[in-house]
C-alpha cells in the first residue's frame, strides 16, 4: 500500500489537500460584503459568522484565534480579511498579520476606507483576483500520508453509529496512525462525560489522563451552571428507544471513532495540532459545525464524519467525508453520503476491510477527489462562544 | 399625507413589505435554506449558527426568535427548513407560525425528503406556491397608527443631540397618531423579541453593543421599520425589516454616504423618510443587499 | 475491536469480553441468533440480548468495557436494557475500575 498523496506544500511546513481562497469577515457586520466578494470568484469561500461585535474580551480572543487558525489552515492558498473599520473588535490588520505569518498571500480591507459596501465589493474583488493568481502558483506534489491530520467526528447519530460506522471509522483511524503515520484528532467533550475514565485509561501518560478528567469536569461544571445535567439527561429518550441503556454505552459507541491507539494528548479547541503522528482529543462542544470548524482551525486537512440519521454539512476549509451504516439513510440521503458502511452492519464486511477502504479513500480525497459536501457547496462554519453578547 | 398602502395580514396587521422568508431550524439546514431563497424572487433566508446541541431553554429561545421573525408583518409567507435531528421541532415551529399569524407557511425536511438536492427542489416548488399565496394578500390603506417603529441608536458622539431630537420628533408623530415605538436598552421592560401588547412607547431589553442581535430583537417583536441613528456610520440592514439610517454627522456622511437614508445636515425629515419607506421606497441597506441576522444566545453549546 | 461476523448476522458482538450482543435487525421470539443462542423474547434493532446468564449485581460488558450492572438476574437471550441494568455512571466508580483491569483494546 502506497501511503502517499499529492498535496500543496505550504511555507510553514504543512501540506494542504485543497488550495482554497478564504474571505474572512472580522465581524457579522462585514459578512454581506465578504459573501459578495467571495461570490465573484468560483471556489472562493466566505466564512461568515455572528461574532465580532459586543463580545466579552475572552470570547473575542477566542473568535480571533479561530478565525486566524482557519486562515492559517494548510488547505488555504490565500486570504482576504474584510473588516468594517480598522478598530473593529477584531482588528482586520492583526488578523491579517497573524495569518500572513504562515507565508501565504494575505490582503485586508475595511468597508469604511473603501467608501461603503459597493466600493468594498469592488476593491475586494480585485484583491481576491490578485490572491487567486498567487495561490494558483502552488501545484500538487507527492507527500507521505504522515503529513495528514484527520478529524474524526460523529453527528446525527443513531443506533448504527455505535454499532458500525464509528467502529468502522475507528478501524480506519488505526490504519492511518499505524500504517501511514498520520495524526488523528477526535473530540466532543460532552460525549465522554460519564465515560471519561475509559478515555483516560487509554492515555499514554498520567498527565494526559489527568487532562481528560479535567476537561470532562470543566465541561460538566459549565453545563451545570446552565442547569443541564449531562449524566441525568443522557442517554436521551430517543437514545433509549433506540436501544442505548447507559451513558457509558453511548459514550463507548461515540469514542470508538477514534480507534484503539494510545491517546497522546488533549488539545484546546481550535489549537493547531502538528502532524507528528498518533491520536489526540480536542476539547470541544459536540455542536457539529462548531466542532468541525475547530478541527479545521486545528489544521485537520480532512474530517471524517459518521452519521446515522444523515446530515449534509460540510466545512468552509476542508472536505468532510460522510460515513453512514444505516441502510435506509444511505439510500434516502445518497446525495450527501460518501461511504456506505451498511455492509458492516449486515455482517458482510469486516471492520478491518472497512477501515482499509476508508483509509484508501482518505488518500484519494487528499489528492483532490471531491466529497459530496464539496460538490453540493456546503461550507458551514461557526465558532464556539465563551460568553453572551454585550 | 401620513398614509401608505400595505399588505393586510390574516391577523389584521398591515405589512409594508411582502417577503417570503425561508427559515432554517438549525445551522445544518441553513445552506439549503439559502439555496432555496436565492432562486425565488422576493425571498430572503435567515441563515444562523444555532439549533444544534443547545440546552433546553436556549433552544426554546432560538425557536422563539425564529418564530417572531416569521410572524413579522412584513413577511407574506414562510418556509421552515429542518434537518430532522435538531432541538427545534420544525413541524411544530411551522404550525405555531401558522396558528399565530395565519399566513401561508410550509415545511421542508432534509432527512425525510432525502438530502440537500431533493430538499432544495422541494423547497423551491413549495416556495413558488407560497409566493403566489403571498401575492394574494389584499392591499389596504394604512397610517401611522398601524406602524410599529423600532429605534436603535449607535455609539453617541457630538452629532447625537441633533440626531436624537430628529428621531424623537418623528417618534412623537407616530405616537400621537396612535402608533407604536420600541426603543432598545439593556434591561428594558419589554422582553427581547416580545411583541408589545399595546400601542405606545416601549423599552425593549437588548444588547448595547451587538447591533445585529438588537435589530433581530426588534424584528422579532414585529417592528415594520427601524430608525437607526448613527454618528459613526454603519452598513447594517435586516432581512425582514427596512433599516432607515439617520445621521447628523458629517463624518458618517463622508465615509458611509451610500448607506445613509436621512441626511439631517441637509435638513432631511425623518418622518418623510419613514413614510416613503412605508410606501415601498427601498432603504440604502435594502438596495445594497444588507440582510444581517444574528440570534441572541443565552446558553453555551453542548 | 473484534466483530464475530459471517454473512448476514442477526446480531453483533463488539468485543470478545462482551456479555451482550446487539440486534442488527428486529429479532423474533425464539429466533436462533448465534449457534446455541435463541432470543428469549422479541428484540428490536439496536437493542441488546444477553449472551449467557447474568446474575443480579454482575457487571455487563459491551465494547470490552463495563456499560452497567444488572439490577436483577437475566437469562441467556433475554432483552438487556434500562429495565434490568443500570449504568454505573462514570468516573470514580471503584468496583468498575477494579473489574476492568488494564484492557487497552476497545
Amino acid at each position: 500500500m502506497d501511503w502517499t498523496f499529492n498535496g500543496y506544500r505550504r511555507l510553514d511546513g504543512r501540506v494542504g489537500v485543497r488550495n482554497h481562497l478564504l474571505v474572512i469577515p472580522t465581524s457579522v457586520t462585514a459578512c454581506t460584503v465578504a459573501r459578495r466578494i467571495a461570490a465573484s470568484l468560483s471556489g472562493a469561500v466566505a466564512i461568515c459568522h455572528e461574532h465580532g461585535i459586543g463580545q466579552e474580551r475572552l470570547d473575542a480572543v477566542q473568535t480571533h484565534r479561530i478565525l486566524a487558525n482557519t486562515g492559517k489552515s494548510p488547505n488555504v492558498g490565500g486570504v482576504l480579511v474584510v473588516g468594517v473599520d480598522q478598530d473593529d473588535q477584531i482588528p482586520p490588520v492583526f488578523l491579517a498579520q497573524a495569518i500572513a505569518a504562515t507565508g501565504k498571500p494575505v490582503r485586508w480591507l475595511t468597508i469604511r476606507e473603501a467608501g461603503g459596501t459597493l466600493k468594498a465589493i469592488d476593491w475586494g474583488t480585485s484583491l481576491l483576483a490578485e490572491l487567486a493568481v498567487r495561490a494558483a502558483e502552488c501545484r500538487r506534489e507527492p507527500f507521505p500520508a504522515s503529513m495528514l491530520v484527520i478529524g474524526s467526528k460523529c453527528g446525527g447519530s443513531d443506533a448504527t453509529s455505535g454499532l458500525a460506522s464509528n467502529p468502522g471509522l475507528g478501524a480506519a483511524m488505526d490504519v492511518m496512525i499505524r500504517e501511514a503515520g498520520a495524526t488523528v484528532l477526535f473530540s466532543e467533550t460532552p460525549e465522554i462525560i460519564g465515560a471519561e475514565h475509559l478515555v483516560a485509561a487509554r492515555a499514554a501518560s498520567p498527565e494526559v489522563a489527568a487532562d481528560v478528567f479535567a476537561i470532562a469536569e470543566k465541561f460538566e461544571q459549565q453545563l451545570a451552571v446552565m442547569g443541564v445535567d449531562m449524566r441525568g439527561g443522557n442517554p436521551t429518550r430517543g437514545n433509549i428507544a433506540g436501544g442505548l441503556s447507559s451513558i457509558e454505552e453511548k459514550s463507548l459507541g461515540c469514542i470508538s471513532k477514534g480507534g484503539t491507539t494510545p491517546l497522546l494528548g488533549v488539545t484546546r479547541y481550535g489549537d493547531a495540532v502538528a502532524p507528528t503522528g498518533g491520536l489526540y482529543f480536542m476539547d470541544s462542544a459536540s455542536n457539529d459545525i462548531e466542532c468541525v470548524s475547530g478541527m479545521v482551525a486545528a489544521g485537520c486537512q480532512i474530517v471524517c464524519f459518521t452519521t446515522g440519521q444523515g446530515t449534509p454539512c460540510g466545512a468552509a476549509g476542508a472536505p468532510v467525508m460522510k460515513l453512514c451504516a444505516n441502510p435506509e439513510t444511505c439510500g434516502r440521503m445518497r446525495d450527501n453520503i460518501d461511504v456506505d458502511l451498511s455492509p458492516v452492519l449486515r455482517g458482510r464486511q469486516s471492520l478491518e476491510a472497512a477501515g482499509m477502504e476508508i483509509a484508501r479513500y482518505i488518500l484519494r480525497i487528499a489528492s483532490g477527489e471531491l466529497v459530496k459536501a464539496e460538490v453540493l457547496g456546503h461550507t458551514e462554519f461557526s465558532i464556539t462562544r465563551l460568553a453572551y453578547s454585550m | 399625507m401620513t398614509s401608505f398602502d400595505g399588505f393586510r395580514r390574516p391577523d389584521g396587521r398591515v405589512g409594508i413589505r411582502n417577503r417570503l422568508l425561508v427559515v432554517p431550524g438549525v445551522v445544518c439546514s441553513a445552506h439549503v435554506a439559502v439555496r432555496i431563497a436565492s432562486t425565488l424572487p422576493g425571498a430572503v433566508a435567515l441563515p444562523h449558527q444555532h439549533g444544534c446541541s443547545q440546552a433546553g431553554y436556549d433552544v426554546a429561545e432560538t425557536a422563539r426568535l425564529l418564530e417572531g421573525m416569521a410572524c413579522n408583518p412584513n413577511v407574506g409567507a414562510a418556509l421552515v427548513v429542518s434537518l430532522g435531528c435538531e432541538g427545534i421541532d420544525g413541524a411544530a415551529l411551522t404550525e405555531r407560525i401558522a396558528a399565530r399569524s395565519g399566513k401561508p407557511v410550509a415545511h421542508a425536511h432534509i432527512q425525510q425528503m432525502g438530502g440537500s438536492v431533493a430538499t432544495i427542489s422541494n423547497g423551491i416548488e413549495q416556495g413558488w406556491e407560497l409566493l403566489s399565496a403571498a401575492e394574494a394578500a389584499p392591499v389596504v390603506g394604512g397610517d401611522l397608527s398601524r406602524l410599529v417603529v423600532g429605534v436603535r441608536l449607535g455609539q453617541p458622539d457630538d452629532s447625537f443631540p441633533t440626531l436624537s431630537a430628529a428621531i424623537d420628533e418623528a417618534c412623537a408623530a407616530v405616537l400621537a397618531a396612535g402608533g407604536t415605538v420600541i426603543r432598545t436598552t439593556p434591561g428594558g421592560d419589554l422582553g427581547f423579541g416580545v411583541r408589545p401588547a399595546a400601542a405606545g412607547e416601549h423599552l425593549m431589553d437588548a444588547p448595547a453593543e451587538h447591533e445585529i442581535e438588537a435589530l433581530t430583537g426588534l424584528a422579532a417583536a414585529g417592528a415594520h421599520v427601524i430608525l437607526y441613528g448613527t454618528g459613526l456610520g454603519t452598513p447594517v440592514g435586516n432581512a425582514v425589516v427596512p433599516v432607515v439610517k439617520v445621521t447628523a454627522s458629517a463624518q458618517a456622511l463622508a465615509d458611509w454616504g451610500d448607506h445613509i437614508d436621512v441626511n439631517l445636515v441637509d435638513g432631511a425629515s425623518v418622518l418623510d423618510a419613514l413614510l416613503a419607506v412605508a410606501r415601498g421606497q427601498e432603504t440604502a441597506a435594502e438596495l445594497l443587499g444588507h440582510d444581517e441576522f444574528a440570534i441572541r444566545r443565552i446558553g453555551l453549546a453542548l | 475491536m473484534e466483530h464475530k461476523l459471517t454473512e448476514d448476522m442477526a446480531v453483533i458482538v463488539m468485543h470478545p469480553k462482551d456479555t451482550v450482543a446487539t440486534a442488527l435487525r428486529d429479532l423474533s421470539l425464539g429466533e436462533e441468533v448465534l449457534p446455541g443462542l435463541r432470543a428469549a423474547q422479541p428484540i428490536r434493532f439496536g437493542h441488546k440480548l444477553a449472551l449467557g446468564p447474568i446474575a443480579a449485581g454482575d457487571l455487563v460488558y459491551k465494547y470490552g468495557e463495563v456499560i452497567g450492572r444488572a439490577t436483577r438476574a437475566i437469562a441467556a437471550g433475554e432483552h438487556v436494557h434500562v429495565h434490568n441494568i443500570e449504568g454505573t455512571r462514570g468516573r470514580g466508580d471503584l468496583a468498575a475500575a477494579k473489574e476492568q483491569g488494564t484492557d487497552d483494546e476497545l
